[in-house]
Order: C-alpha cells, then sequence, then structure tokens
C-alpha cells in the first residue's frame, strides 16, 4: 500500500518535470534573469578586484562562488505563489477531496520543477560563468559535489517556501514574508560575500540559520573541498530539513481546521 | 486575518526586508569602502532613492501589476467605456499595501544616512517620484507588450523584478554596452544613477537629463499603450480573436 | 434506493468584521471595528437518493457554495448531520474521495502546457486505478465525449468547449458514484452547453451517476435536472421534482394566434394581451380564471385560424417568480 502511495507522488513529480520542461517561455524567462544577476555581479567583482585584489577566493573563485549561489536561488520555484493561489482561488478544493497529501502532492511538483529548473539553468550557469570568469577553479569532484548537495540546498528552499506558501491560510498575500525570508537568506547566507568575511558575530548568528546550508557553505564546498564541510553540510541540511517539516505540517493542519471552520 | 491586520503587516513586513537588504550592503562596503569612486553614503543614497520610488510606483501605479492579464481577458472593455482617463485610471485601480513598506524604508534611510541637508534633501525627494514614474511607466510598456505578444505575465513580473534588482545595485559599475542599457532598455540608471550622481555634484546638465529622461520614459509608455490599445479595438489584439 | 446525500438541520455561521463606507472609513476601519455572526446556512434539510439528477440553485450570495464545500468535506458545519454515500465527509475525505467527483466551472484541474492524457494518467494513479481498468475505462469516455481529436494537444491550445469535456473526462475517471458540478457550462457557447448537458444526462443514465449541480443557466436545470432544490439566504425555499414545479408555481401560458384578421378583439377575465397586429395575437392566459378552450372557441368566433401556438412558461420565469416571492414575503 506504501509503494502505491509513493508512486501518485513519484507521478506528480515526473508529470511536473515535463510540464516545466514544455513551459519554454518561464525556463527562458529564469535564465535571462540568471545572466542578468550574474552579470551585475560580474561588474561588481571586476570593479572591486581591481582595486583590492582576492579575498578569500581569488575574483574568478568568487564569480563561481556567486554563480553556484544563483543556480539554486534562480532555480527554486515559487511554491509560496501558488500555495497562495490555491487557496484564493478555491483550486484547494479540487486537493481536499482526493486520497492524497496536498502537502505531499505540493512538494512533489515544487521538486519536479526544481529538477528542471536545476538541469536547465545548471546549463546556463556554467556556461556563462566560464565565459566570464576564465577558469574552472575546482575539481571535477567538487562540481559533483556541488551538483549532488545542489539538489539537496533547493529542496530545503522549497520546504521553507512551502512554510511560507501555508502562511496564505491568515495572510491576504504572502509575499512580504517571502522577501524578508530571502533577504535573510542572501544576507546571512552569503550571497555576495563568503561568510567567513562577515564579523564574528554575524557569522556565529548566520550558522544558528539554515540559511548557509542552502547558500554560501554549499558553494564553498565546491571551491574547497573537504570531508568535514561535508559532513556539518549534510547534517545542517538534514537537520533543518525535519525541523521544517514539522513546523509545515503543524501549520497546515491549523490552518486546515481555520478554512474547515471559516472557509475561504 | 482582517485586511487591517493583514495591512500592517505587510507593510512592516516590507520594511524590514527592506532594512536587511540594506545590512547586507553596510556589509558590503564595511570590507570594501570603494566602489568605483562611490561610498556608503552613495549607496545609501542609492537604497532611499531606489525604494522609495519603487514604493511611490506601487501606492500610485499598482494597477500595472495586472495590466497584461487585464489585456488578455478583455477586462479593458467596461473601462474603456467610462467618462475617464484609461490609463491612468488602469494605473491607478490598485494600491499595494507593500508599496508603504518600500517608501518607509526609503525614508527611514535618509536620517540614518545622514545623507539630508537643505540642498541634498529636496534633490532626493524629487528624485524618488522621479524614480516612481520611470517604474511605472516600464511596467506600463512590459505588460502592454501583451498587446502584440500574448501571454506575458511572467515575463513581465520577471523583467519589472530585473529592473528593481538592478536599480538596487550600485549603478556605477558598468561600462560599455551595458551602461547604454542601463538609462535605455533597463533605465535603473535613470533611477538611481542621476540622483546619486546630483547628490554627489550637482549640476544643472544632470538635473535636465534625469527631468527629460523621466518625461520620455514617461512620454513613451503612454504612446507604446495607447498604440497597443488601438489594435486591442481593432480586434487585431493577441488573443481577442472570439 | 439508498440514499446518496442526507443532509438534516444544517447550520452554518460565519464571524465578519465590520466596515466602514468611504476613504475615512477605511482608515476607521484599520483601527477599530465589531465581529459579528453571519448565518450562511440556517437550518435546512434533504435526501437525495442514488442515480438522482439535482439543481441546487439560487440568487448570489444564497449559500449554494458553502453548502457544497460542506458536503465535499471542506468545510465544517457548525451544526447538523450530513452524510455523503454513508459517509462523513469531513471525518472521511479521503475514503469518500474515491467515491466522488468535482467539477468546477471557473478552476480547472488540467495542466495547461501537457496534453489532457497527461493529466489523465496523474489521476489514475490518484486514485489507485488498475492499468487495464484505466484503459477501457479511458478509451470508453473517450469515445462518449469524442476527445479523441485533442486529448494528444496541449490544454492551453484547446478551445474552452474541449476543455470542458476533458474537465469531465477528468473527474469521471475514477468511476465516481456522485458528481459534484459547479457552473458546468460557464462561458461555453451553445453547441457546447447543449453537448456538456447531453453527456451529463448519458453518464447519469448509463452509469447511475448521481449528480448534484449548480448553475445560473436554467437551460441546464431543464435539460439536465429532474428535481430543484432552491436555496435562498442560507434557506431552503423550494425542493421539488421539476415537473412539479412548473404545475405548482406557473399557472398561465402563453398563446399565439395567427388569424385572417389584422388585429383581434379579443377581451375575456384572465387574458392579458402582449401583442395585437399584423396578423398575430399574442397573449398570457391564467389558467386559474379561464381555459385555453375558452381563449380559441372565442377567437373562432371572430375569425378563422391559421395557427396556434401554446407556450410553457420558461425556467427562468419560474426561478424568478420564486425568488421574488421570497423577497416580498
Amino acid at each position: 500500500m506504501r509503494r502505491y502511495y509513493l508512486r501518485k507522488y513519484a507521478a506528480i513529480f515526473h508529470l511536473s518535470f515535463h510540464h516545466t520542461c514544455k513551459n519554454y517561455k518561464a525556463l527562458m524567462g529564469l535564465s535571462v534573469f540568471l545572466i542578468t544577476c550574474l552579470t551585475i555581479f560580474a561588474y561588481l567583482w571586476k570593479v572591486v578586484a581591481a582595486k583590492t585584489g582576492s579575498v578569500v577566493f581569488s575574483p574568478a573563485q568568487l564569480l563561481w562562488y556567486i554563480a553556484f549561489n544563483e543556480w539554486v536561488l534562480i532555480s527554486t520555484p515559487d511554491t509560496e505563489d501558488e500555495m497562495e493561489e490555491d487557496l484564493r482561488t478555491g483550486r484547494l478544493a479540487y486537493f481536499l477531496p482526493r486520497p492524497l497529501s496536498y502537502l505531499g502532492a505540493t512538494f512533489a511538483g515544487a521538486m519536479g520543477t526544481l529538477c528542471a529548473n536545476l538541469l536547465v539553468l545548471g546549463g546556463v550557469t556554467f556556461l556563462f560563468t566560464w565565459w566570464q570568469a576564465g577558469t574552472l577553479p575546482f575539481q571535477p569532484i567538487g562540481l559533483l559535489v556541488a551538483v549532488f548537495f545542489g539538489i539537496a540546498a533547493g529542496c530545503l528552499a522549497v520546504i521553507f517556501r512551502m512554510l511560507i506558501g501555508v502562511s496564505a491560510f491568515w495572510l491576504q498575500e504572502v509575499s512580504p514574508f517571502f522577501w524578508i525570508w530571502e533577504k535573510l537568506l542572501f544576507m546571512l547566507g552569503g550571497l555576495m560575500l563568503p561568510l567567513s568575511l562577515y564579523p564574528d558575530w554575524m557569522q556565529w548568528l548566520a550558522y544558528c540559520t539554515p540559511f548557509p546550508a542552502i547558500l554560501g557553505e554549499r558553494s564553498a564546498l565546491a571551491l574547497d573541498f573537504n570531508g568535514q564541510a561535508i559532513a556539518w553540510l549534510s547534517l545542517s541540511i538534514v537537520g533543518w530539513g525535519v525541523l521544517a517539516t514539522i513546523c509545515l505540517r503543524a501549520l497546515y493542519r491549523r490552518g486546515l481546521r481555520i478554512l474547515n471552520v471559516e472557509g475561504g | 486575518m482582517s485586511r487591517r491586520e493583514a495591512f500592517f503587516v505587510e507593510s512592516a513586513l516590507m520594511l524590514a526586508n527592506n532594512l536587511i537588504f540594506f545590512v547586507m550592503w553596510r556589509i558590503f562596503f564595511l570590507q570594501f569602502p570603494d566602489v568605483a569612486g562611490w561610498n556608503f553614503q552613495d549607496m545609501l543614497t542609492l537604497t532611499a532613492v531606489g525604494m522609495g520610488g519603487y514604493g511611490l510606483s506601487q501606492i500610485w501605479g499598482g494597477g500595472t501589476k495586472n495590466l497584461s492579464r487585464m489585456i488578455l481577458n478583455g477586462d479593458l472593455d467596461p473601462l474603456m467605456t467610462q467618462p475617464k482617463n484609461l490609463l491612468l485610471h488602469v494605473v491607478g485601480s490598485k494600491v499595494l499595501s507593500k508599496g508603504w513598506g518600500h517608501l518607509m524604508a526609503g525614508f527611514i534611510l535618509i536620517p540614518l544616512g545622514g545623507i539630508a541637508s537643505v540642498y541634498t534633501l529636496p534633490l532626493i525627494l524629487l528624485s524618488m517620484v522621479s524614480g516612481g514614474l520611470v517604474f511605472t511607466a516600464v511596467h506600463v510598456m512590459v505588460h502592454s507588450l501583451a498587446f502584440w505578444m500574448g501571454p506575458m505575465e511572467g515575463l513581465a513580473k520577471k523583467y519589472c523584478d530585473a529592473l528593481f534588482l538592478f536599480a538596487l545595485y550600485p549603478t556605477n559599475i558598468y561600462s560599455g554596452l551595458l551602461q547604454l542599457v542601463m538609462f535605455t532598455l533597463i533605465p535603473a540608471g535613470v533611477i538611481t544613477y542621476l540622483p546619486v550622481e546630483l547628490v554627489r555634484h550637482f549640476s544643472w546638465a544632470l538635473f535636465l537629463a534625469l527631468a527629460g529622461s523621466t518625461i520620455a520614459f514617461v512620454a513613451a509608455a503612454c504612446w507604446v499603450f495607447y498604440a497597443g490599445l488601438k489594435r486591442y479595438a481593432s480586434g487585431h489584439a493577441f488573443g481577442m480573436r472570439g | 434506493m439508498s440514499a446518496a446525500i442526507q443532509v438534516e438541520n444544517l447550520s452554518k455561521v460565519f464571524w465578519v468584521r465590520e466596515t466602514f463606507p468611504g476613504l475615512l472609513g477605511a482608515f476607521k476601519g484599520l483601527f477599530c471595528g465589531n465581529k459579528r455572526s453571519f448565518a450562511a446556512i440556517k437550518d435546512i434539510s434533504f435526501k437525495i437518493s442514488q442515480g438522482e439528477r439535482v439543481a441546487f440553485i439560487g440568487p448570489n450570495g444564497a449559500g449554494k457554495s458553502t453548502t457544497i464545500k460542506m458536503l465535499t468535506g471542506i468545510l465544517h458545519p457548525t451544526s447538523g448531520f450530513i452524510e455523503v454515500l454513508g459517509l462523513v465527509p469531513w471525518k472521511k475525505r479521503t475514503i469518500l474521495g474515491y467515491q466522488m467527483g468535482t467539477v468546477f466551472g471557473q478552476r480547472s484541474q488540467l495542466w495547461y502546457h501537457l496534453p489532457p492524457r497527461d493529466t489523465f494518467d496523474l489521476l489514475a494513479t490518484i486514485y489507485d486505478i488498475e492499468p487495464q481498468i484505466y484503459e477501457s475505462r479511458l478509451q470508453e469516455l473517450i469515445a462518449l465525449f469524442e476527445i479523441e481529436d485533442y486529448v494528444g494537444k496541449p490544454v492551453r491550445q484547446l478551445s474552452l468547449g474541449e476543455r470542458m469535456r476533458c474537465e469531465l473526462v477528468a473527474s469521471l475517471l475514477h468511476h465516481p458514484k456522485i458528481l459534484f458540478l459547479d457552473e458546468p457550462t460557464i462561458g461555453l457557447d451553445i453547441n457546447a452547453k447543449l453537448m456538456i448537458r447531453g453527456l451529463l444526462n448519458r453518464i447519469a443514465k448509463d452509469q447511475g451517476t448521481t449528480l448534484f449541480l449548480t448553475s445560473h443557466d436554467t437551460a441546464d436545470i431543464e435539460q439536465v435536472c429532474d428535481r430543484v432544490i432552491v436555496l435562498d439566504q442560507g434557506g431552503i425555499i423550494t425542493d421539488s421534482p421539476l415537473k412539479e414545479l412548473r404545475r405548482t408555481y406557473m399557472k398561465k401560458k402563453w398563446v399565439h394566434l395567427f388569424t385572417d384578421r389584422e388585429t383581434l378583439p379579443l377581451s375575456l377575465p384572465g387574458v392579458t394581451i402582449g401583442e395585437n397586429a399584423r396578423y398575430h395575437f399574442a397573449c398570457e392566459v391564467d389558467l386559474d380564471v379561464t381555459s385555453i378552450d375558452r381563449v380559441i372557441q372565442e377567437t373562432l368566433k371572430l375569425t378563422t385560424l391559421k395557427d396556434v401556438t401554446i407556450e410553457d412558461p420558461s425556467m427562468e420565469e419560474i426561478i424568478r417568480l420564486l425568488y421574488k416571492r421570497q423577497s416580498d414575503a
């Protein structure tokens, strides 16, 4: 029975992957947005590096560091928007009478989209950054590690975005919460600067959050590959994933009770 | 949550969101005090103007968010029969509450950063207004492409997000073709670079450049919208076939 | 026949915040205001047998969507009793899900960039339909709904009528015993509407599916349903078979007479003249006062008749009268 139950979510994953690949306009839009961001950072670091030289990483490595960050950041689907729309338009009404979990279906769908985006945008990121940086300043194993943990980090980001999406039970719009989460991710995840350049107290604060696992620590791993960092990152992703899932389920149940009583 | 609670929560969260983003730049400038001649004060001015302008565009022009959808669904029809200016009506039809959060962030950064003086404060406030107008104009132009290109709400949103992103990063770092793009296709240069340079070293030439380019973008937006509207009214717009 | 739906003394109360008019009122509303209760559904009861085709109608705000949400387990009632196919909806929603189908006219369950076939395959997995059973069921439905030509085309390329047919197929794949339809023909042209109504009749007849339909289009009611429940302000104002509704609420008929006289000087109690020119005499006859026989007899005394047409009142007229009587009461 459990096999059949998982098969439903595998089917949703597969369909979502396929659906995303067919929606080439959206993929093009994401690619353009990704190149926009990488262009800004490429120019920013050229200007900065011209004056200061290398900091922690060389300018080329720094560009790859940012590229690995942007790759996962932009590939993560707007799950919180979809959940908000499901609630606002009543599309949730189609899910609830069906014999499957809404959270499970949303997660499976988001993972399908994430994997399709990671695949396409991975190619775009790799080619553009290689062109801009001129070098591949990491070992092949580093690239494999980056890809593996990119998927894991994307998965963690999806769960957190679902956590934001669930707030749609209470809020008119969830995007303000998302923007806060995103800015905290940029800042404490080390989007633009490796965390080692932050003041000590800020580094300590960052490591108390899931953000380095999603962005900076993961990207730095590709450039500075070592076993201890892999172990720390794995533990971080799994630990935060479990905690976020527990919170998500609790909030969803509470929201559903409110929906059941007060309508929507 | 009721509408009133949601309004306060959204505005407060947007304010917090912008201030967090700003802290990220503080950390950056602590490490790198000079970015192509700009210092932290200049970055403060850029952020205040960029956020303030964007906030204004969401307050007075929140209706642009739905413009491409309205064009495709034929929702302009009932508005076209009303005795009001159509573009102003559509653009001003919605106020996005998060715009207040952006605007407040812009205002808070002025005293926080000590960037206001008798001379610079009017310039900063005027730049917020011109920035808001340019943001609104670009949103109108991009969404109006739906008259010709059909469903493109997603692409339009991404374009507008990219413009906001460019406007909040140092706009003095670009060279060559990209610098030209910063004043034309993605006018972040008009929204933040010109105001920052005006505050750094005022000149009438720069002031006229800012005013002129703002007027040009607004005029272009009106032209693009009404050109598309002719197509819509003639029934030849994308997706209007029965 | 066992009950498909059983509802007894069902009520639903919501709490809403007070609002104030105008711009100043909007600011006032940010800082003060009270909550008050609002009874969306007030003590309604009805029973629907398996295989019945029921229209559940009412003016906007009557409580139709609220009732459907309670029947499908999305909303919990404040008080009262509901059973759908012997199960309490909000307690056994997942189990009920296997036996129930839903079609919401304004919301789609098809994946936009993919062919409908892909959504069908997914639904087969969700409803645990065995592959052989699914294939034969799918072919049966494709033939019935005549969607062979576009079941492989992306949904974004389909017209609204084609999409609605695919929505119905999607809702029927798992052979549900009961189908909830919320405005299934909204936005469709006349031919597409006729097609959808015909298909609904066929599935109800051939497969014994219970239909629970809400619609503002009275033709949907007339051509699909055999029973009407009318809701207004949270309460049921009428629950009767369609034929009885006509007999009970409308005792007037329109009579069209085509004669040799350009105008007809006919005057009878209970007869209201609608048109009397160019050899066409149209009148509304109150059957409580006079009979159609009498009208024709009196006409033959004055002229010869070339043609006679007698029209029943439209469902729209009946429903309008029902709403009017309720609001007058």
